[in-house]
């Protein structure tokens, strides 16, 4: 998926995925780890036929399957259709601060390692390059651990 | 550099395709007889990725309209 198809779907996609997680008690930072798990899915599948309803459905499930995990003593009283949940809704915690800033400059915006050395004040773009690796590392790590997508999705 | 961080160094070139034609095509037959490789290979692009859609929130929802469409959804 080149970065204008990325872009176009994010934008259209996006917010119906954050009112889905709204209606489950979700906050915005729930909205977009639902969401970038989501399309992480959809970006190693094959071509479906409609990725906004792809991604639909995966966002649904694996909201499901996170408020399954709630305890009923939890949940207000008042339930009636959609789970409501008022604590927040981490489907999982990955590098975030100076390590994911640094991976964006790179990876996303695409910044030369001298500019990245001298924006986190690296000694050197060799220094910059070297923590790269280690961020990328750490970050590839944690989503290993993380099991939540090989559980819903196996 | 440790040979974990050479690995992931080599990984990075394969994925961002600056890899010269005839290292990439052995760097893929590496990955055919070493599924710990593979393995490894396909964590790292999804960490690429993510790395990508992190970016893109970040961009969209400095956009005026955008996060004000966002926000209405968290509001109302």
């Amino acid at each position: 998926m080149d970065t204008q198809e990325l872009e176009a779907l994010y934008t259209a996609a996006f917010p119906k995925v954050a009112a889905m997680v709204r209606r489950y008690g979700g906050d915005l930072e729930t909205a977009r780890d639902v969401f970038h798990e989501a399309m992480l899915v959809l970006m190693e599948a094959e071509e479906p036929r409609s990725a906004e309803a792809y991604l639909m459905g995966i966002a649904r499930n694996l909201l499901r399957r996170q408020t399954r995990q709630i305890p009923m003593a939890d949940l207000p009283e008042d339930v009636t259709e959609a789970p409501v949940q008022t604590a927040p809704m981490a489907i999982w915690s990955y590098v975030r601060g100076r390590c994911l800033d640094l991976l964006k400059a790179f990876y996303d915006r695409g910044d030369t390692m001298e500019r990245i050395a001298f924006t986190y004040g690296y000694s050197s773009a060799h220094s910059a390059t070297v923590q790269k690796y280690k961020c990328i590392e750490k970050l590839r790590e944690q989503l290993k651990t993380s099991g939540i997508y090989e559980e819903v999705f196996a | 550099m440790r040979k974990s961080l050479h690995d992931t160094e080599t990984i990075d070139r394969y994925l961002l395709e600056r890899m010269p034609a005839a290292e990439a095509e052995d760097f893929r037959v590496r990955m055919l007889i070493d599924a710990d490789l593979a393995e490894q290979v396909r964590w790292q692009r999804r960490a690429h990725n993510l790395v990508r859609l992190e970016g893109l929130f970040g961009r969209l929802m400095s956009d005026a309209a955008f996060r004000r469409q966002i926000d209405t959804i968290f509001t109302h």
